[in-house]
């Protein structure tokens, strides 16, 4: 051996960078997940009980509008079941997923969001605020849950939607600017059903044979609470399959037939569904309402936020069969063993109804988005050819961007910046290209409805031909969907709904229209803002009573039986869950830091940004290098 | 005298095709480039089916250090054998590093951060105690070079992790 010490030494550092440097990532993750509750303590499947989200009371109601009322707030719900230690989340009122809002066509509602949430998140250490999305509503830009028009602890907004689409299975969750992933994952989402008379007209199934399956995954960590992992701005995983907010539950039906409204509520996992006894899942409706016709499919690939109607016929099965809906995991998801399965139903040996127990074969026919075909493209001014654009969904110099742009673009171009910019009534083709393949893109576009018109060249799935929000768009594809840019004007975004991604930074916005922002009307910050809860004036201004006879409230304003004197009480959060468990043990809080990666150095400047407290509905959010900024100046506490 | 000793002992030495019975370093070399070469080719489908060009780069690493190993036992002091055997294992070296710390960079996985796992990570290890046995073959103005060059890469990769975000890490 010829070499010296001194050569070792720096042999030795070169290798320690080699070595270390990509290790570190992995290091990390392990550290993460270290104090994950153990398989052995979770749960076991099916052993607890099936639930559904509470349905919230109108707080008002007026000849045509609904009036809501919700406070995001934290709590602590006994989610892993009895016995098992409670966890903290965020609700809309204290619970997760929040209660389910029903609604019918044509009849506007109101939905006060007040923020009651902690100023700073008490073991992630970043600052809170949000933004609430109606997703799948053609709500005007101001109140679409933009990700800038955020609302801070102790404000409030009335968001207001005009229910003007068909009927149709909605949600609600967390848009906040580069937090969406941190919000969403502790509990802000919940489901909103839209009625039609023609959906309302069908004979399939209705009222309590309609049920939510809000499907998430989660991990606890020993103590009960929720772990953030984001695997490197990868997307976040658990090992826990929640429907509905509990773990693997096992749901009694009747021998006949159920629809369900499958909400992929995941962060970033997608699911590939079926049934252990390899009978069909038949779809009937996706993201924008109902199918042109039912399609009995062997499973059903469900990405984030995507939405699908599946009918299952129990009649099938003998009484006390445990039927199991299980995971065929779609490739580039963390998979644990626990990830397999979702829930399972086990069949009575009665039923209390058969109405409304059929598919019709005909379920929207006349549904428009579905009928776009090429020939009515709209055509460029210029070239006189129809309209395709092409947005390409790409990792770039370590961020998730949109045809190379980030949502920090657009932020620092005083969100000026588009993607596109159309024109009211218009009809396009958008092809949403992945060139990645290790991982795929659920796309959404906000605003409209549109058809998938196919998949690398191919059909789409049978499960998709419907009206859809959200396109999977999978590992090196491309997906080509049309549609027609109605209803509203304004800038609207689209994004990755991997959260995660999201944040970091996979989302644009297009316009519709051409108003600029000194003069838009419906600028998604500026025309509507959020308030102090103490500023926000009455929800609705019940009217005196008078003599006049005209009954309760007085001029065909009803006022519900049970106004809740405070927004969800907690006494729903223990039914819902199936617990008994009442009391709140006191917990040291323990301080997770959702992202242990160091960043850059700040600079004075940065850190002067990063320090100053972010206003609500500030006309330029922080941007993202701030947020960053204020972590690492704030580092000492992760 | 000693002086006189030496240099005709290292111009032998540097001679192509001279034969020397290898020593304990060699054969370690050796047979860490034929573990590495082995494991390079038992990845080779399954990156094949991911794309033809990832299964034809493992092919290829591993060919060459399967010839790495002939060649470090029949010409163990030869200069052109270490320094041909530390270039290519410095590349899959610098190919490992820039798939787990940046991304892959081309083909259908690009953008892809690979992540590290214990078959990977032992393998680059051997791979640089590979170089490291073969510096101690070279000359010493080589040895100097690679050496320096080496330490160079080092701090750069450190200065690079703790001032810019360019690594994931």
């Amino acid at each position: 051996m010829q070499l010296s010490r001194r050569d070792l030494l720096k042999v030795g550092l070169f290798s320690s960078a080699a070595l270390m440097l990509p290790a570190e990532r992995v290091a990390r993750t392990q550290l993460a997940i270290a104090n994950r509750m153990p398989q052995s303590a979770l749960p076991e499947p099916f052993s607890l009980p099936f639930a559904k989200p509470p349905v919230l009371a109108p707080f008002a109601q007026s000849l045509d509008t609904d009036y809501y009322l919700i406070e995001q707030r934290a709590q602590q719900l006994p989610i892993l079941g009895p016995g098992k230690p409670a966890t903290t989340i965020w609700g809309y009122n204290g619970i997760t997923p929040g209660p389910t809002i029903v609604a019918n066509r044509n009849r506007k509602t109101v939905v006060r969001q007040i923020n009651r949430l902690p100023e700073q998140h008490p073991a992630w250490d970043y600052p809170v605020w949000t933004s609430t999305h109606l997703h799948g509503s053609a709500s005007l830009p101001e109140y679409d849950g933009y990700a800038s028009d955020i609302t801070t602890p102790g404000f409030g907004k009335d968001y207001q939607y005009p229910q003007i689409q068909d009927a149709r299975t909605l949600w609600y969750h967390d848009h906040g600017v580069h937090h969406t992933a941190e919000n969403a994952y502790m509990g802000l989402a919940a489901m909103y059903i839209l009625h039609d008379q023609h959906e309302l007209s069908l004979p399939i199934p209705h009222g309590e044979y309609d049920v939510p399956l809000i499907i998430k995954d989660a991990m606890f960590d020993s103590n009960g609470e929720l772990v953030p992992d984001t695997h490197s701005d990868s997307g976040i995983y658990g090992d826990v399959i929640l429907v509905n907010g509990v773990p693997w539950p096992d749901m009694p039906v009747e021998p006949r037939k159920y629809r369900f409204r499958v909400l992929n509520a995941s962060v970033s996992r997608s699911y590939d569904l079926s049934l252990n006894t390899g009978e069909p899942l038949v779809v009937i409706g996706t993201d924008g309402g109902l199918m042109p016709h039912p399609a009995p499919c062997a499973h059903v690939k469900v990405g984030m936020a995507e939405r699908y109607e599946i009918v299952i016929d129990f009649s099938k099965y003998k009484p006390g069969t445990q039927v199991v809906l299980e995971n065929i995991s779609p490739k580039n998801n963390i998979d644990y063993d626990t990830t397999n399965v979702v829930m399972a139903f086990t069949v009575k040996d009665h039923y209390t109804s058969l109405a409304n127990n059929e598919i019709s074969q005909d379920l929207n026919p006349n549904m428009d988005v579905m009928g776009l075909t090429m020939r009515d493209v709209s055509l460029d001014d210029d070239t006189g050819k129809p309209i395709i654009r092409n947005m390409r969904f790409e990792r770039r110099d370590s961020h998730w961007t949109v045809n190379g742009q980030t949502w920090e673009d657009i932020v620092n171009s005083d969100y000026n910046d588009v993607c596109a910019k159309v024109k009211p009534n218009d009809v396009e083709i958008w092809e949403l290209d992945n060139p990645g393949g290790g991982w795929f893109h659920p796309v959404h576009i906000h605003l409209v409805d549109f058809k998938i018109l196919d998949r690398n060249g191919r059909a789409p799935e049978p499960y998709e031909v419907g009206p859809k929000d959200v396109a999977y768009v999978g590992e090196n594809e491309v997906v080509r969907v049309i549609m027609r840019f109605e209803h509203r004007q304004g800038k609207y975004m689209m994004h990755c709904h991997n959260l995660v991604h999201e944040d970091h930074d996979m989302m644009t916005q297009f316009q519709v229209g051409d108003a600029t922002r000194d003069v838009d009307l419906h600028d998604p910050i500026e025309a509507d803002k959020c308030k102090e809860v103490g500023k926000l004036g009455d929800l609705y201004t019940f009217p005196k009573p008078d003599n006049s006879g005209h009954g309760k409230g007085g001029g065909g304003i009803s006022v519900p039986a049970a106004i809740p004197a405070a927004p969800a009480a907690p006494a729903p959060q223990v039914r819902v869950l199936g617990s008994v468990k009442k009391s709140k043990p006191k917990r040291k809080v323990k301080k997770v830091k959702i992202k242990a990666k160091p960043k850059r150095k700040v600079t004075a400047k940065k850190k002067v940004k990063a320090k100053a407290k972010p206003k609500a509905g500030a006309r330029k959010s922080p941007s993202k290098r701030a947020l960053r900024s204020k972590r690492l100046s704030g580092g000492g506490r992760g | 005298m000693a002086d006189q000793a030496v240099r005709p002992l290292a111009a032998t030495v540097a001679r192509p095709g001279a034969l020397r019975v290898p020593g304990l370093a060699a054969w370690t070399a050796a047979g860490l480039s034929f573990v590495a070469a082995w494991i390079h080719f038992s990845y080779t489908a399954s990156h094949w089916r991911d794309w033809w060009a990832y299964g034809a780069f493992f092919l290829g690493m591993g060919m060459f250090q399967a010839l790495c190993v002939p060649a470090i036992v029949r010409w163990p002091r030869s200069t052109w054998v270490a320094v041909a055997t530390i270039a290519g294992n410095l590349g899959i070296v610098g190919m490992y590093f820039y798939s787990r710390a940046i991304y892959i960079p081309l083909g259908p996985h690009t953008g892809v951060v690979e992540d590290v796992g214990v078959v990977d990570f032992a393998t680059t290890a051997g791979e640089i105690a590979i170089v490291a046995i073969m510096l101690s073959t070279t000359g010493s103005r080589s040895r100097r070079v690679i050496v320096n060059l080496l330490l160079l890469i080092g701090i750069a990769l450190w200065v690079l992790r703790f001032t810019t975000q360019i690594l994931w890490g």
